[in-house]
């Protein structure tokens, strides 16, 4: 650009003040001198007239002529430079709004949407932890825990093998009880069939008195038959007796013989194996339920652990304000220039006022940081400010 | 009886972090998103507390203050002021219209919480 020529020729310059004029008005004035020194006179002072006259029209001539020139390049200037960059400057400063305006809205709505899921999370991980609490309440204590129910459980089923003990033993007892008392009935049945067998000889004894009395021995001789008759039944029920007697004490031998060296034993170890798996099924319980008890203080704590971070990005997120406070007042900034240059660039020659104007809007810290060129960098925490006291 | 608050703020991400906090703590959160919005849905139901960001389109945060307090029945409505302005010019602002407290976010949640209910009590 021609800008240095250009400023020695304004507009506001009349063609007689400029440079163009006067050299050669100049050369006129000097030739004129010239010629009145060389022929004094009348011919001397016409030959002066006319190189002034000279002098001042060919100045008038470049002066105007440069004039000419200097609007032309003007004009062209309007029409090739300034005018495409201006166009140039005020579309693509629109482009650039929108875009802006695209940026703020998408990254507003999606950390909203971040935030509503990190919400969500958070409620489903106090959901997760309040069930938990009570599934490690339950594990642990009161009443109805499963600790205490195990507990519990192992003490009664200590008490139903030691009952299972007992009856074992009181099996024993009662069927050498019965070992006893078969023993006994036997004796009585041998004794019963003693005293028919007596009877019997007495019944004999009897009817052979009866029968050496005569006549006066016949009601003697019936009875004597009568208690032979009964002396036989005795004798069979005595029989019988000692057949079932044999067949009791048999039983009750195959049973002592099975409790024996090899059926206590048994049933002993029986019971000992039942209380072996009983105690180990209690264990693994046990230790079920503890690592349960763990897992869930592990989890316990992760939880509040993962919290503190959703609640630190939550604060993260209001970043997002900040950016999209700063991406508005940028927006706005291009919206300015585009108006002044399509006002035709006027205001923006005070540039100092032009930028205060724009910054009149800035609210963040980073926005003046950036305005001062200086930088320091994220910053949180500012505390409450309250307008008036209020009770503590 | 449960305590209703609005938040009132044009950026929707903001709205959500400010409800969240105020939902965990139990309050019930009614949300507008400019002034004029707000004056508008205060009409709609008792509101306890508002919390107003201060540059919002349509209408800021200090001319909502000053236009809610000239309503009687807004008068000592509490009003705190929830803004990236940090400049104590535009606090006096917002103090001479009628706010109660001024945060600058970013905010911790308890920094809210506490906030809230010193000015519930007050």
């Amino acid at each position: 650009m021609k800008g240095g020529e250009v400023s020695n020729f304004g507009e506001e310059d009349a063609w007689w003040g400029t440079r163009f004029f006067w050299a050669p008005a100049g050369l006129g004035a000097a030739a004129a001198a010239l010629a009145l020194a060389s022929s004094p006179g009348i011919a001397g002072a016409a030959g002066a007239a006319a190189s002034i006259a000279a002098g001042a029209f060919l100045g008038r001539w470049l002066a105007l002529a440069r004039r000419r020139e200097i609007e032309g390049w003007r004009r062209v200037a309007d029409v090739d430079e300034a005018a495409p960059v201006r166009d140039l400057i005020s579309q693509a400063g629109r482009i650039w709004s929108r875009q802006l305006d695209t940026c703020r809205g998408t990254g507003d709505e999606s950390v909203a949407e971040l935030t509503r899921n990190f919400s969500d999370m958070v409620e489903r991980l106090n959901a997760t932890l309040a069930a938990s609490r009570s599934a490690s309440a339950a594990l642990a204590g009161g009443g109805a825990g499963v600790v205490t129910a195990i507990r519990s459980s192992e003490s009664e089923l200590a008490g139903v093998l030691e009952t299972l003990k007992e009856l074992m033993r009181s099996r024993a007892g009662i069927i050498a009880k019965v070992g006893e008392y078969a023993a006994g009935l036997k004796e009585l049945a041998e004794g019963v069939q003693q005293i028919a067998l007596q009877i019997r000889l007495l019944s004999l004894n009897g009817a052979i008195e009866a029968a050496r009395a005569g006549d006066s021995g016949k009601a003697f001789g019936v009875v004597a038959g009568e208690m032979r008759k009964l002396a036989g039944q005795s004798a069979d029920i005595g029989a019988r007796i000692s057949r079932e007697v044999v067949v009791v004490n048999a039983i009750v031998a195959d049973l002592l013989a099975d409790r024996g060296a090899s059926g206590g034993e048994r049933d002993a170890a029986s019971i000992e194996r039942a209380e072996r798996d009983v105690e180990a099924v209690l264990g693994r319980f046990k230790g079920l339920t503890s690592s349960l008890h763990r897992s869930v203080e592990v989890m316990e704590r992760e939880s509040e652990v993962l919290k503190q971070r959703i609640a630190d990005a939550l604060v993260s997120f209001q970043f997002q304000d900040r950016v999209s406070q700063m991406i508005s007042h940028v927006r706005e900034g291009l919206e300015r220039l585009e108006g002044s240059l399509a006002r035709g660039g006027e205001d923006l020659a005070d540039v100092e006022t032009w930028i205060e104007e724009m910054a009149r809007e800035y609210s963040t810290d980073e926005e003046f940081d950036n305005l001062r060129g200086t930088r320091r960098g994220r910053r949180a925490g500012h505390e409450v400010q309250f307008f008036q006291e209020l009770p503590s | 009886m449960t305590k209703k608050i609005m938040i009132v703020d044009d950026s929707a991400s903001l709205r959500e972090v400010v409800a969240i906090a105020l939902a965990s703590a139990g309050y019930d959160v009614v949300q507008a998103v400019d002034g004029q919005d707000a004056l508008t849905k205060l009409e709609g139901g008792r509101v306890n507390l508002v919390i107003c960001d201060v540059n919002m389109p349509v209408m800021d945060g200090i001319t909502f203050v000053k236009e809610a307090k000239k309503r009687e029945q807004y008068r000592f409505l509490p009003i705190m002021m929830l803004t990236t302005e940090s400049r104590e010019s535009r606090k006096e602002e917002g103090q001479r219209a009628g706010a109660k407290a001024w945060v600058v976010k970013p905010f911790r949640p308890e920094q809210i919480l506490n906030a809230v209910a010193k000015l519930m009590t007050a």
